[in-house]
């Protein structure tokens, strides 16, 4: 029996992963449930396994990014199947239907989802039906046309094809515009790196080795860009390009709000949880958006979607693998119906499960405002302007309290001052909505009865 | 075609248009003469009259030999004269075929370019009456593989008068093929004179998704396909109207805009007008095209007689087919 390896869909948004190791070479003997190989996923890096035991056939290798359902490799379990699976290369996918069910049965359902997708891509040495104009069009676009199922006869790629990729490239994932990572490496144009993406990444490292200068400038390192650093880096470009940003920046006395919280924290004590600002400002931003629902909205496809659900999401960095610092977004959903104490137990979850490496890629979607923190990161005055998490309206920041001389009744007082910045997608909402929203959230953040009314 | 709506319009039958461009051009020069088989009778109308307007010197009766009144045309064109050679079929253009295909189409660059033959052979052509193999072809195919000749298919009033006049004036040997099944379709044009120019192609229906290349009757054919299928394709309809020299570039900007084309010619499949134009899309416009090039044409057969006919010549359901087929799923979505 052979049972074929997919990119699994592990999430609603999930559209393709990479592989970022095998852990067994072409040919090893695997063991059921071991870790066959890693995939980096747009957000976190997942471990696949062996849904039975077998002789390994790997047709993906290491730094391909494929779409869910791709098929990667085999499991073969004799000697004879895997030379099958070898010659075809999966083009004549020996396995009969009926005796791959078994195996899907005991696969683990997000294999089982995964299975279920109809596999868009050829196996690898089959030929490609293009038409010559589908072929002009996904070049001019730069579309990866290997990956997508054609609609004409026998199932040629036609034009329409092309467009339809197009479009669901655009609502469901970041243009593939690649930071070029400063090696000689990487000499074409962003737009050809887009489409060298899988193999330039290769490519830099090798020719790192030999090479110790750049343009006249030397190199400490080189480092791939892939996994979670390649997510961020596309995901900002994206949100660079296509929305028309705006930051509002304003300061906020926080002497109320620091009373407040200091009450709050004495009358609901508990061992594993601390009331935190940020979970203040999560209720106080979900009873915003109830009072200016445009801030709570997506422009997709020529169309501003306003969301009846308020899923907050907030930043959370994190230490990637290799040691270098990342950020996620975990997502709060429906925090307007949510208790302060109920907000502040899930952030604390969310927050836990980001620093280990344990978010799903559900808990990381879905969200439809965003806020950030850099208090943690720098104690003194400053602002940012920060990018919108797409495809949102608007991300809400806030900075550190710092004590600060301001005006009161005629007097100059000390006063703790929290500076907040709003950066608003001006395709979307202009000033009038925007000043809804930051009144009321002035209004909270100064008055906290006001949170109540 | 653009006319001006202040032009004096009259309603001409086909036939009548090609009558009346032979006799304004007979009034305007001297050395236009018709010579052919019963002409001062005229079976198919397209002379008739003429003769009592200038007389049986220009208007000549020939003896029944279609060699024999190809040649005495190329001997006057060469002396001097624009010769109208009317073959009354055009099928009888095989019977005059060394003097059309080898002499008239070859003495200009036989002589280094110092003899002209300005002559016209003309000849009704064309299937949809059932009058079997020998009385029903459109040998279009054979003129465009003879190099020299100059092919001209209206399929309008309009434009066969137009062309009619620009064919006489060419100083090249001209086939002008009308069909039988167009003699009498009637238009309104212009009292006033005009001229189509040899090589121009008519945009005869705008359209989107997919490009019909036609000629002759099948212009009408593909007109009514494309009428039919309105609601789901957009079908844009060129009407080549003369096929040498051919308005390439009128069908490659047209498949440029569609990315699917069909041709429709009523002549042989095999090595045929289709084929031809077929082979310079995909020459010229390869990368734009998003479905093989279909083509649909007469079968590789002798055309039938009588009710077998139409299961040789191109039928408006197989026209229609075609245009579905090759629209796919890609068209109209």
């Amino acid at each position: 029996m052979i049972v074929k390896l997919f990119i699994p869909k592990l999430g609603m948004t999930m559209e393709k992963a990479t592989i970022a190791e095998w852990r067994y070479k072409d040919g090893d003997q695997v063991e059921k449930d071991s870790t066959v190989l890693v995939i980096d996923t747009e957000k976190v890096a997942n471990d696949i396994e062996a849904p039975v035991s077998g002789k390994l056939v790997v047709t993906a290798a290491v730094g391909e990014e494929l779409p869910c359902g791709a098929i990667i490799g085999y499991i073969a379990e004799t000697q004879e199947e895997y030379e099958a699976a070898k010659d075809g290369a999966g083009a004549s996918a020996p396995a009969p239907q009926a005796s791959v069910h078994p195996a899907a049965e005991e696969q683990n359902s997000e294999q089982l989802i995964a299975a279920a997708e109809p596999a868009p891509v050829l196996a690898s040495g089959e030929r490609i039906k293009i038409s010559p104009l589908a072929k002009t069009v996904a070049k001019q676009n730069n579309v990866d046309y290997t990956e997508i199922s054609g609609s004409g006869p026998g199932g040629r790629i036609v034009k329409h094809d092309i467009e339809v990729a197009m479009t669901q490239q655009v609502v469901a994932e970041p243009i593939l515009m690649t930071a070029c990572p400063g090696s000689r490496g990487c000499t074409g144009s962003a737009a050809d790196a887009a489409v060298k993406s899988s193999v330039s990444s290769t490519a830099v490292v090798s020719v790192s080795d030999s090479v110790s200068q750049h343009e006249g400038k030397r190199i400490r390192e080189v480092k791939t860009l892939k996994g979670m650093r390649k997510a961020i880096s596309e995901h900002m470009h994206q949100s660079h390009s296509v929305t028309a940003p705006i930051s509002v920046i304003f300061e906020v006395d926080m002497t109320e709000m620091i009373k407040f919280r200091n009450r709050l924290i004495e009358k609901w004590q508990t061992q594993d949880v601390r009331l935190t600002y940020t979970d203040i400002f999560i209720m106080i931003v979900a009873k915003a958006l109830k009072k200016a629902p445009m801030m709570n909205s997506s422009l997709i496809n020529n169309e501003i979607i306003v969301w009846e659900d308020i899923n907050i999401g907030f930043g959370a960095s994190v230490m990637m693998p290799d040691g270098e610092n990342g950020l996620v977004v975990p997502v709060i959903r429906n925090a307007d119906k949510m208790s302060l104490s109920e907000i502040s137990v899930t952030r604390k979850d969310l927050t836990d499960k980001a620093r280990s490496g344990k978010l799903s890629v559900d808990e990381m979607s879905g969200g439809t405002f965003t806020i950030t923190n850099t208090g943690t990161l720098a104690p003194f005055w400053h602002i940012q302007t920060p990018l919108i998490h797409q495809p949102q309206a608007a991300i809400l920041g806030t900075a550190s309290i710092v004590d600060r001389p301001v005006a009161i009744d005629g007097q100059v007082v000390i006063r703790p001052i929290m500076p907040m910045y709003l950066t608003f997608d001006h395709r979307i909402v202009d000033g009038g909505p925007t000043s809804v929203f930051n009144n009321q959230v002035y209004g909270m953040m100064t008055d906290p009865d006001l949170i109540f009314i | 075609m653009h006319r001006d709506k202040e032009l004096q319009m009259k309603e001409l039958s086909y036939w009548n248009a090609i009558s009346e461009a032979i006799a304004e051009e007979m009034k305007r020069d001297e050395t236009v003469f018709v010579i052919g088989e019963n002409v001062q009778e005229s079976p198919f109308l397209v002379t008739k009259g003429l003769v009592q307007q200038f007389g049986p010197d220009r208007v000549m009766d020939a003896p029944l030999s279609e060699l024999a009144i190809a040649g005495a045309t190329v001997g006057a064109a060469m002396a001097g004269y624009r010769p109208i050679c009317d073959l009354t079929f055009a099928d009888f253009i095989y019977c005059a075929a060394d003097e059309v295909l080898m002499k008239a189409a070859q003495q200009y660059f036989s002589h280094n370019a110092k003899v002209n033959v300005p002559c016209v052979f003309m000849g009704v052509a064309g299937a949809g009456f059932g009058n079997g193999p020998e009385h029903s072809r459109i040998p279009a195919a054979m003129i465009m593989n003879n190099p020299g000749l100059k092919l001209v298919m209206p399929s309008t009033p309009y434009d066969a008068k137009g062309l009619m006049k620009a064919a006489i004036r060419d100083n090249n040997p001209v086939c002008f093929f009308f069909h039988k099944k167009c003699m009498p379709m009637k238009q309104e044009i212009p009292d006033e004179e005009y001229i189509i120019p040899l090589g121009v192609a008519d945009v005869k229906r705008v359209g989107s998704d997919v490009t019909v290349v036609a000629t002759s009757y099948m212009v009408h054919l593909a007109l009514e396909a494309a009428k039919n299928l309105e609601d789901k394709i957009s079908v844009e309809v060129i009407d080549l109207r003369s096929l040498v020299p051919l308005d390439i570039d009128a069908i490659i900007n047209s498949v440029k805009k569609t990315g699917r084309v069909v041709v429709v010619d009523e002549d042989t499949e095999c090595c045929g007008v289709a084929a031809e134009i077929g082979q310079q899309i995909m020459e010229l416009a390869f990368d734009y095209l998003d479905a093989p090039v279909a083509r649909v044409c007469a079968a590789n057969m002798p055309i039938a007689g009588a009710a077998m006919e139409k299961y040789v010549i191109p039928q408006l359901a197989q026209v229609q087919n075609a245009i579905e087929a090759a629209a796919g799923s890609g068209a109209g979505a």
